[in-house]
């Protein structure tokens, strides 16, 4: 593990972020490089931040709401859903990998889901740190956490 | 800005991984690292550990430990918000400018294998807890004005929901303001002989109800009508038209317990045109004169036929109204047991007695004497007679055939309508009417709180109700008020922070609606571009005409999308705003 590698972590503070805290109360172990930020809304997140967490060095950039149907401020996750998915494809272009920005929604005070889809993304990261030659990655939405996402 | 960190060792949980002195040479070693010696240092110079930072005694000890050194801002470091986090920083917040981080749940108990890398990620996490209250510390500084909370509740109408729901209020140690239009409270009560169920009187419950108003101390306005209520920042406004002229007061709340209007059987059945047709109301007062000796009992008809359904469930009233049957059979045992040599007919429609004390009433009624005769609605009944009403003319509903009653007195009894004055505070408020025209609230779930935050609505206002049912509405309203006032009661007095509640999730947690105050927009900075009101999910952001966009902080729900997709940055949370994030960020990755 690299000590250096940093994956940064919106979460919602109504569902992802208890999923967490759910997490840590269960001691499910993560490896200690992703930094929480706790919003009030995964609809809060701006692309703007996201695009500055990666200008200061974020290795990869996590954003987590609830399942659709599932916000607490009547559907903000949705344009949020529809936002970055905008800016991913602009990532793209000024060659950051969209992979290195992942989106989940549904992580509702599922601990092992959390501790799961984290792990997951955090171990893409570092492969993707370790095969520096590896083609873009396109679809960042990975399909194991897309099954709530509008058709 | 001096700050401190409160790290609590959760009874050694959390300094197995992240031992104290280590904590504080690596943050110390961060702090160095990130600013150098010289540089603008987000300075923590004390770091005070505690075991049990849930305990109020030692949360206690180490906030004036931490303010006693000079200590400006706390930061507290322990366990998650929803665990014991959100109430401590609560307490903590109370008195200092306050800031909580996670290391327990989000460090300390999951990266139990990796220590060094546990020790790190906590130093980064209270290095982003230290920016980010050095950036809220200057949104904090400069509190606007703001003429809220008053701590008064306006309640609109001194019937029976009123005199109940003020009442309650006051004896939650809340302060009632109580408008009544007449001269005198009590409302329908007043004209009302008898109650049913149980037969309790009117003017007697209404004299309890008021010697419990005033003996709790609550504000009685009498002859004063209300003649507008504007919603303003932080609260209400309204006009009051009192006996001082005209004059406007805030208020947090407003409880709207208007009543509603008996309708009068003008032009039908010949009222007015014969004596002996009278409104049921009409009925009642003379009852009542009779049952309190101002009035001989042979004054009343001998030959009664109470008329159901007068001007209700027809084009102009399209309801049943609810309340006039139950009276009609109440009215009906009292003139039985006053003239048991005469007779009552009730000629209805179908009665409506639903529940428990009404079905008993309708038990009662037949068991007295008092008969009961469907009619056909096609078929209109007809009053009979010259000068007195001799007779009243109706189609049987069961064998169809028209069928004359020999009667002295036919009794209307016509529903209540909404106030025309109700219809119009509602609108001013922004409440919902139904197609009826009585205000709605959010039924089922929230029988007496409408969507608007710190409006409630209860008696005959909302729904034509019995005189037990608006005391209930009336206690229900005042419930909800007083824990509205509650969560108002621990915010700042910030005018941005209102306890806004558009949601019944917000509204079960008073605390949360509290949380933070509502996204704002600096007009110097807007360019009107409208995408925040585009993305708002409770269009809470308005353009006006002439200036930056504006955010209805009733609505506002402290989302922060609209900040989220602000191209200029004129769009924050004032807790949240981009400068406390982006120094969170920069935190989380500057090494």
């Amino acid at each position: 593990m690299n000590p250096s590698l940093k994956t940064l972590v919106f979460a919602c503070r109504w569902c992802p972020l208890l999923g967490a805290e759910r997490a840590g109360r269960e001691r499910l172990a993560l490896p200690p490089d992703f930094r929480l930020i706790p919003m009030e809304c995964a609809g809060a997140v701006s692309p703007d931040l996201i695009l500055r967490a990666f200008a200061d060095g974020a290795h990869g950039v996590a954003v987590m709401g609830c399942h659709f149907g599932g916000c607490r401020h009547n559907g903000a996750n949705r344009s949020a859903h529809t936002r970055l998915q905008l800016l991913s494809a602009a990532l793209e272009a000024v060659g950051i990998r969209p992979a290195r920005l992942f989106v989940s929604w549904g992580t509702a005070h599922e601990a092992r889901q959390f501790a799961g889809v984290l792990s997951d993304f955090q171990a893409r990261i570092r492969a993707l740190r370790k095969e520096k030659d590896l083609p873009l990655l396109r679809g960042n939405f990975t399909p194991g956490h897309d099954r709530e996402m509008r058709p | 800005m001096k700050k401190a960190v409160l790290f609590c060792t959760c009874c050694g949980t959390i300094s197995a991984t992240l031992p104290p002195d280590r904590l504080r040479d690596a943050l110390g070693a961060r702090l160095l690292s990130a600013y150098g010696k010289e540089g603008p240092q987000p300075a923590c110079e004390e770091f005070y550990a505690c075991s049990m930072l849930c305990r109020r005694e030692e949360s206690e000890a180490a906030l004036n430990s931490v303010l006693a050194s000079g200590a400006e801002a706390v930061l507290a470091a322990g366990c998650s918000l929803s665990a014991r986090g959100f109430e401590t920083m609560k307490f903590l917040g109370g008195s200092t400018l306050a800031e909580w981080a996670d290391i327990r749940e989000a460090c300390a108990w999951i990266h139990e294998d990796a220590p060094d890398g546990a020790l790190r990620k906590a130093a980064d996490i209270l290095c982003m807890g230290l920016a980010a209250l050095e950036r809220r510390a200057a949104v904090a500084e400069k509190p606007p004005p703001c003429d809220f909370p008053t701590g008064e509740v306006l309640v609109i109408g001194g019937g029976p929901a009123g005199l109940a729901c003020a009442g309650a209020l006051g004896k939650m140690g809340v302060r009632a303001v109580l408008a009544e239009r007449r001269a005198a409270l009590g409302g329908m009560l007043t004209q009302l002989g008898l109650l049913f169920p149980r037969f309790i009187s009117g003017p007697e419950l209404a004299e309890e109800l008021i010697r419990d108003v005033k003996h709790i101390g609550v504000q009685v306005l009498p002859k004063t009508t209300v003649s507008g209520v504007q919603p303003v920042p932080g609260g209400y406004r309204a006009v009051l038209n009192g006996k001082n002229g005209e004059e406007e007061r805030r208020f947090d709340a407003v409880v709207l317990a208007a009543g509603a209007l008996p309708v009068l059987p003008r032009g039908l059945y010949r009222y007015g045109e014969l004596t002996g047709v009278l409104s049921q109301l009409e009925l009642e007062t003379s009852l009542g004169r009779v049952e309190s000796g101002q009035k001989e009992a042979l004054a009343l008809p001998r030959q009664a036929v109470f008329l159901q359904c007068v001007a209700a469930r027809d084009e102009n009233n399209p309801y049943c109204s609810a309340v006039c049957c139950p009276t009609s059979l109440k009215n009906a045992i009292r003139l039985r047991s006053l003239r048991p040599d005469g007779s009552v007919t009730v000629v209805h429609r179908n009665i409506a007695t639903p529940g428990k004390h009404l079905e008993a009433l309708y038990r009662r009624a037949t068991a007295s004497g008092v008969l009961l005769r469907s009619h056909d609605p096609a078929v209109t009944p007809e009053c009979l007679g010259t000068e007195r009403v001799e007779g009243l003319r109706f189609r049987d509903a069961l064998n169809g055939e028209d069928t004359v009653l020999p009667a002295d007195a036919v009794v209307c009894s016509t529903p209540l309508k909404p106030l025309p004055d109700t219809l119009k505070l509602a609108g001013s408020l922004g409440l919902r009417t139904d197609g009826m025209g009585f205000a709605c609230a959010r039924e089922p779930v929230q029988p007496v709180s409408p969507s608007g935050a710190g409006i409630f609505i209860c008696g005959a206002a909302r729904w034509p109700a019995t005189v037990e049912h608006c005391l209930e509405q009336g206690r229900a309203a005042a419930a909800k008020a007083a824990a509205y006032m509650r969560g108002i009661g621990s915010c700042s007095g910030d005018s941005r922070c209102l306890p806004v509640v558009p949601q019944t999730f917000w509204e079960l947690m008073p605390d949360s609606a509290c949380r933070l105050p509502s996204a704002e927009v600096n007009g110097e900075k807007c360019s009107r571009c409208g995408r925040c009101a585009a993305v708002c999910p409770y269009g809470a952001c308005f353009l006006p005409e002439d200036a930056g966009m504006r955010v209805d902080a009733r609505k506002c729900a402290r989302c922060g999308s609209c900040a989220a997709v602000c191209p200029t940055g004129a769009a924050s949370l004032p807790g949240e705003t981009v400068a406390v994030l982006r120094a969170r960020i920069k935190e989380a990755l500057s090494r």
